[in-house]
């Protein structure tokens, strides 16, 4: 008998790196040990060039089946999102809906709350974009942990970064009065919260988990909502009379966006563009 | 034995999945012996690689046709990395329905596809 060539088994172990990660854990021992006796047989055969022809029939066997692994747990991934939301997503959801209700409410005319509670508000607006970011990238992750992830973790710290900053703000001059130990710094914790809330809407288009018209409102909002910073300079060059109502459109829209992903994570199964496909067993 | 259960509904086999459940039959199959068996039964038509095996056996699996063996044949002669496995009564009779709609297939076709080609 022919000894096993560890020097062909250690390659193939390393190709099985294009299965996925759940396959590869419960099958590459056996695949490899499958591909070692391939590998015997044929050269026991004597064949000419059979060691060659047995890596070649390989690779494209893995080309194949790596491919339809992964559409296959694609699928099921899909599948998964047809679950109901969880009572986390709910929560996370209601939480997310209130932050965009009380922003959008600041567009309805005389509310009696209006200017008193305009702090309570904004505290309320980003707890609730943090809530629907943290429940977005909960369904996000199953399909691109790392991509959900590089758009999640800036919008959570840029929206808790306002967050404080309008806390620490009670109390602080008010505009126009000047306070220049802390104002610019709520001017960067403001340009790093609408960017912050454009890619995170970007990415959530770009993955479609959750709603794409939610995530381009929320997109569009946030990047329109950023031309109204104060010291962007928009608002007060020759330009103003138009930015000011592109601005307050931004505002408003981003809010709808926020409403609309809390409605999303808080209610809608996902059906529409996750329907599992008929499988054939073994196919 | 384990009793063959009847499919509630049964799924169309794709022709790589039947090559195994037919290769596995009545006996208990490792991978590889599961490949040689279907080398044999083809007549060297279809020779599977250790993808197309274990992508294989793992659908399979997850749909409750076959089932890995708690005990191994003869664990003297053999690889202690081998896994072995069996039809369950689901595997058996959804063998047995795609085999009567081979039959009958076969049955519809012979007046005169072998004709054909002679």
């Amino acid at each position: 008998m022919i000894p096993r060539d560890a020097g062909h088994e250690r390659v193939y172990r390393g190709l099985l790196r294009l299965y996925p990660a759940e396959f590869r854990a419960r099958f590459s021992d056996e695949m490899v040990q499958l591909f070692g006796d391939q590998l015997n047989d044929a050269r026991t055969g004597g064949a000419p060039a059979a060691t060659a022809r047995t890596w070649l029939r390989t690779l494209g066997d893995l080309a194949v089946t790596a491919a339809s692994e992964h559409a296959r747990r694609d699928r099921t991934v899909a599948h998964s999102l047809a679950a109901p939301p969880s009572i986390a997503s709910r929560m996370l959801g209601i939480l997310g809906i209130l932050g965009g209700l009380v922003l959008v409410a600041a567009f309805v005319p005389n509310l009696p709350w209006g200017t008193d509670l305009f702090n309570l508000r904004l505290v309320l607006f980003n707890a609730g974009a943090i809530a629907i970011v943290l429940a977005v990238h909960r369904r996000q992750a199953v399909i691109s942990r790392r991509l959900s992830l590089a758009a999640a973790l800036p919008a959570i710290l840029a929206n808790a970064w306002y967050l404080v900053m309008v806390i620490l703000s009670i109390g602080r001059p008010q505009f126009p009065e000047p306070d220049p130990e802390f104002r610019p710094i709520f001017f960067y914790a403001a340009v790093a919260l609408w960017l912050t809330d454009a890619a995170f809407g970007l990415v959530a288009l770009r993955l479609g988990v959750v709603s794409r018209w939610a995530a381009l409102a929320l997109t569009i909002g946030s990047l329109l909502a950023l031309t109204g910073v104060g010291g962007l300079g928009f608002t007060t060059g020759p330009f103003a009379a138009i930015i000011e109502p592109l601005t307050l459109a931004g505002i408003a829209l981003n809010g709808t966006g926020w409403i609309l992903l809390g409605l999303d994570v808080a209610t809608r199964r996902r059906t529409s563009d996750a329907q599992p496909q008929e499988d054939r067993p073994g196919g | 034995m384990e009793a063959a259960e009847q499919p509630q509904r049964v799924p169309s086999l794709s022709r790589t999945a039947m090559y195994v459940l037919v290769a596995i039959g009545t006996e208990e199959r490792h991978g590889y012996a599961i490949m040689r068996e279907i080398v044999r039964m083809t007549e060297g038509a279809t020779r599977l690689g250790p993808g197309g095996v274990y992508t294989t056996i793992k659908h399979l699996l997850d749909d409750g046709l076959i089932a890995e063996c708690d005990e191994r044949p003869d664990p003297e002669l053999d690889d202690q990395r081998r896994r072995y496995y069996r039809l369950t009564g689901l595997g058996r009779a959804v063998a047995a329905a795609e085999v009567r709609r081979l039959e009958t297939l076969v049955r519809a076709a012979r007046p005169w596809a072998l004709e054909a080609v002679e």
